[in-house]
């Protein structure tokens, strides 16, 4: 129980600090503001770079040759 | 008009503004604005956005818009196409084409005058943003208001914002009523 409240305290200040650096990034000059976007753009954008896709080759299975059955030539009845 | 060498490696806002001015002082495009995710930050706080969306008319002589003469112009000082984007001075820009009597050009001509890095610049009034916001109404939009009421520098004026949302409100998307649910959700 006391771990519970130890933890919910310390979310609840982590919360807290978040929420007073989201303001602070909030009255940042515009210009600055304009920056640090145009900065995590470039991060995205890296980052989906250096995600490589290895195509999947597929391989050609053997054809399948219908087994037909075999016609005996000449059975009449 | 003079030709400035294509900037240094790092994105020059005041030279990108000059260039949209100079854009509009030729006449290519008219009165611009800075609309989207940018027009939010003026207000709140920064987000990941992939380019500027600057809201403009293109004067056009038939019924289609060509972006041509825009990128033509644009090419001949050294920007290339990047994507949807030009990169001016390494700044992402997308030009937005507005329909006449709609909510964009009503926010391109009631935009807030600005300076960036020394150049004039105008950008979306906070209101004009959310309404935006409201009419397209994807996912992103709506976390875009949502950052908004959580950061807020500047106060949304509810009565302004709620004359707006009437006037282009359409039986197809009732502004009105988005932003009231959207109100509700956030708490």
């Amino acid at each position: 129980m006391a771990d519970h409240v130890t933890h919910k305290a310390a979310l609840q200040r982590s919360l807290a600090s978040k929420a007073v650096r989201r303001q602070e990034l909030a009255r940042l000059p515009y210009e600055q503001k304009i920056a640090l976007a145009l900065e995590l753009r470039t991060m995205a954008l890296s980052m989906k770079q250096a995600v490589v896709v290895t195509p999947t080759r597929l391989v050609a299975k053997p054809p399948v040759v219908a087994q037909r059955p075999s016609k005996k030539r000449g059975t009449r009845l | 008009m003079a030709k400035t060498p294509v900037g240094p490696s790092s994105p020059n806002l005041g030279l990108a503004m000059r260039r949209l001015n100079e854009l509009e002082q030729t006449g290519l495009i008219k009165k611009w604005a800075i609309g989207g995710a940018f027009a939010f930050m003026h207000y709140s706080e920064p987000v990941l956005s992939y380019d500027i969306d600057v809201f403009t008319s293109i004067p056009s002589r038939g019924i289609l818009v060509s972006m041509e003469p825009v990128y033509d112009h644009l090419r001949s000082l050294g920007y290339e196409p990047e994507g949807d984007a030009v990169l001016i001075e390494r700044v992402p820009i997308q030009f937005l084409d507005v329909a006449p009597d709609s909510l964009e050009e009503d926010a391109v001509c009631n935009a807030v005058t600005i300076e960036l890095d020394g150049e004039p610049a105008r950008v979306f009034s906070v209101e004009h943003a959310v309404a935006i916001s409201l009419k397209t109404n994807r996912r992103k939009d709506r976390e875009r208001i949502g950052h908004l009421l959580e950061t807020a520098t500047t106060p949304i004026d509810e009565a302004a914002l709620n004359s707006l949302l009437e006037r282009f409100s359409t039986p197809e998307s009732d502004l009105p009523e988005r932003w009231l649910n959207l109100r509700e959700s956030d708490g």
